[in-house]
């Protein structure tokens, strides 16, 4: 596994990604434990985690995420699948109508929109449109309107893939060969549900023999854990910016698989005693030198009060998880969460240590976590 | 130089005035790049300097800034190119159009604004403006209105009075020496007395080097009343050292020697118990939020009002100088001390367990000492 000078120091922009990551694993992960449909979901995620993935600078988050894309890749038709699953989705969603052909009624075409009917496919591909009315009305108000159901991966996240899919979506366009893709010429009544079933089941086929997407989920569960242990077992001195990326990188373990949730249970629940809090909890430690961190107004962050409760609201909302880890995380984030809203300046000021400087509490925790991560290192 | 007792005492209407005086220093300080246009921009500015100056109760801002108004009386004609220069402004803002007479229209008096057009200056004096409408829609809603452009500072009371005589004894009928009244409305009809105006006050502003003059005898005001302050055998409190740094901001737009001895200040070392080894500017600014928030003091601001009184004056510096440079990045941390403890600096984060009145009497005192390590020439 590659690390770099940078792997574990977040920046705010990271934040919005690494929520769009753990929102991603909460659905998909091991721990998620989505049978129906599971490959479905996988390939209608990967496209809003692909455009988080552009705004994410750590090179950790972004090489785990990236590799899950590189295992994706590495399956056969994997694009196509990606196509048909898309084009599922909006079959499901959509029931194309035609204007009335009823001599009272007139219609005409949309800016933007092709006016014609082609089939399901094409309307999926460029979206269809037409307004309408009475004959006899001042104006065709009545506007009905399909968008078109295309989205492509974000290309940042793995370029390859993304022109594999912009090509096929163009070599696809107007005729997609028929063994992955049911035109579907008709309309009305039930005519979506035919070409959606052809996709499920095209789906669900490749989806059997590929083992997807638990193999690719398996695979990237593997490089997470992989990292956790090396962050836990590592000799070298952490900083802050260390732990502060140990948090989150906590929180994604959670969504793993039993043994997964089995370490992230062992590390939160860790015995971890500083002098301002004396048996106290790793993972309590860890959010308290985290909002120290995102405070710290000689560190990068520099967050005020209302930008550290959003920091936790944020994540807290994307946590989905049930296991025990998780849930001791989500209770010492709504702790550190109601101290926030109490005391403005929390933890800049800590009224149950109203006596000791920030500095020397920020160094205290920092020890206490060293500590603890040794004592879990050693069960490991 | 004169002081009073409270020379050194600023309250809550004294900011904005300060802010105001900032801003001017920021543009036409010896330290600050050429302005364009300078003398016009001079006199269009000396108006907001003027109408803030009212609200300033300070005895020392009220008078430097009085001062520099004396000094601008000192130089001949400033009055008569003081209007000249508001004259250009209103005649180049567009043409006086007169109401449209024809036998569908109709038009009548606005209240406050004369009906009869007599000149662009009369109208400069005293604004023109009326109401008008077609005869078949039934009433005079529309209004055309032309708003007096004249605005006499009121720093000085004696070169106000002097204008005022100069404007009464110029009503109707302007020196032409000095005005083109034009007495011809209509389009375009503007652009003569506003070239007028323009080629008047540019042939002055060659002759007279009023800008460097004025503010050549404002600065060495402003040194000699930092070199007192530093010197001063007084022992200072809070109000004092918050006065200072407000002098302070406003002396680092003077020219290299000013900027030089601001330096030598700021980065004077000054040590307190909290802050062992720090900088007079560090214990300055902790001195002044300190002041700023304090309960039973002044101002007794919150949060987001210290946080706002910093930000305001961040906006306003615009010089490039190491002092200038120093007190922003000392501004700027105080900032994000501000923004992630809301309690800052009433309660500090790095001395827990100290009170406020004890950590301002050790920053106090640390300032004392700052002050008196620099050697005034």
């Amino acid at each position: 596994m590659q690390t770099t000078n940078n792997d574990y120091k977040l920046a705010a922009a990271d934040l919005p990604g690494i929520c769009s990551w753990v929102y991603f694993l909460g659905l998909c992960g091991s721990g998620a434990r989505v049978v129906d449909g599971a490959a479905r979901l996988f390939f209608l995620e990967i496209l809003s985690l692909s455009e988080g993935f552009s705004t994410l600078k750590d090179p950790s988050f972004k090489w785990v995420i990236s590799q899950m894309f590189s295992s994706l890749n590495s399956f056969p038709n994997n694009e196509e699948m990606s196509i048909v699953s898309q084009y599922m989705d909006y079959c499901n969603r959509t029931s194309v109508s035609l204007p009335s052909t009823d001599k009272h009624y007139v219609s005409g075409s949309i800016t933007g929109y092709p006016y014609v009917f082609t089939n399901y496919w094409i309307t999926y591909l460029n979206g269809y449109a037409y307004c309408w009315g009475l004959w006899d009305d001042p104006d065709m108000y009545n506007r009905v309107i399909f968008q078109a159901g295309v989205r492509l991966p974000h290309p940042l996240v793995l370029q390859s893939r993304y022109n594999t899919i912009a090509k096929l979506m163009k070599d696809w366009n107007p005729n997609p060969p028929l063994d992955y893709i049911d035109v579907q010429p008709n309309t009305g009544g039930q005519a979506n549900i035919q070409p959606a079933t052809a996709a499920k089941t095209k789906l669900e086929a490749w989806a059997k023999i590929n083992s997807m997407p638990s193999k690719v989920i398996s695979s990237m569960e593997a490089n997470k854990r992989l990292k956790m242990t090396d962050l836990i077992k590592s000799d070298s001195i952490y900083n802050a910016d260390v732990y502060f990326f140990i948090f989150n990188w906590l929180v994604t373990l959670c969504a793993g698989n039993d043994a997964d949730q089995k370490m992230a249970l062992a590390i939160a629940k860790c015995p971890s005693s500083s002098f301002e809090y004396d048996n106290d909890t790793f993972i309590n430690q860890l959010l308290y030198l985290a909002l120290m961190h995102l405070g710290n107004p000689r560190g990068d962050f520099r967050f005020d009060n209302g930008g550290r409760q959003k920091v936790l609201t944020d994540l807290f909302a994307v946590i989905r998880g049930t296991d025990e880890a998780t849930t001791i995380i989500k209770n010492s984030i709504n702790n550190s969460l109601n101290r926030l809203r109490t005391n403005n300046s929390y933890p800049m000021q800590d009224t149950s240590n109203p006596d000791l400087g920030f500095n020397i509490r920020f160094t205290d925790t920092l020890a206490a976590l060293e500590d603890g991560r040794r004592a879990v290192a050693a069960k490991l | 130089m004169q002081t009073t007792a409270n020379d050194y005492q600023l309250s809550p209407s004294d900011l904005p005035g300060m802010r105001a005086w900032l801003y001017f220093q920021n543009m036409f300080g010896s330290a600050m790049p050429p302005v364009n246009d300078a003398v016009h921009q001079f006199f269009i500015e000396i108006v907001s300097v003027s109408d803030k100056y009212a609200l300033i109760t300070n005895p020392s801002f009220q008078w430097v800034i009085s001062q520099m108004f004396v000094t601008l009386d000192g130089i001949t004609d400033n009055r008569e190119i003081s209007l000249v220069s508001q004259y250009m402004d209103f005649c180049n803002r567009g043409s006086i159009t007169l109401p449209c007479d024809d036998q569908d229209h109709d038009f009548g008096p606005k209240d406050g604004y004369p009906l009869v057009f007599t000149s662009y200056w009369v109208t400069f004096l005293n604004g023109y403006g009326y109401r008008w409408g077609r005869l078949d829609e039934g009433g005079m809603y529309y209004e055309t209105l032309f708003p007096r452009g004249i605005s006499i500072p009121i720093v000085n009371d004696a070169r106000r009075n002097a204008i005022n005589t100069l404007v009464d004894s110029w009503r109707p009928t302007p020196s032409k020496a000095f005005i083109d009244e034009q007495l011809t409305p209509g389009n375009g009809t503007n652009k003569q007395p506003a070239a007028a105006a323009r080629k008047k006050l540019n042939d002055w502003a060659a002759t007279n080097p009023m800008l460097s003059k004025v503010i050549i005898a404002m600065e060495a005001n402003q040194r000699t009343k930092m070199k007192d302050l530093i010197k001063s055998n007084e022992v200072y409190n809070a109000e004092a050292y918050f006065f200072i740094f407000h002098w302070l901001l406003c002396f680092c737009t003077g020219n290299a020697g000013d900027q030089k001895l601001a330096l030598d200040l700021i980065s004077s070392p000054a040590s307190s118990p909290e802050y062992d080894n720090d900088t007079f500017i560090n214990q300055l600014i902790y001195l002044s939020l300190m002041h700023l928030g304090n309960p039973n003091g002044g101002f007794r601001f919150g949060n987001e009002t210290r946080q706002n009184f910093l930000r305001l004056l961040l906006d306003l510096i615009k010089t490039t100088d190491d002092a200038s440079k120093i007190i922003k990045a000392s501004m700027n941390t105080n900032l994000d001390i501000l923004r992630s403890d809301n309690a800052y600096p009433m309660e500090d984060m790095y001395n827990p367990g100290i009170d406020l009145d004890t950590r301002i009497a050790h920053t106090v005192a640390a300032l004392e000492v700052g002050r008196r390590t620099i050697k005034i020439v």
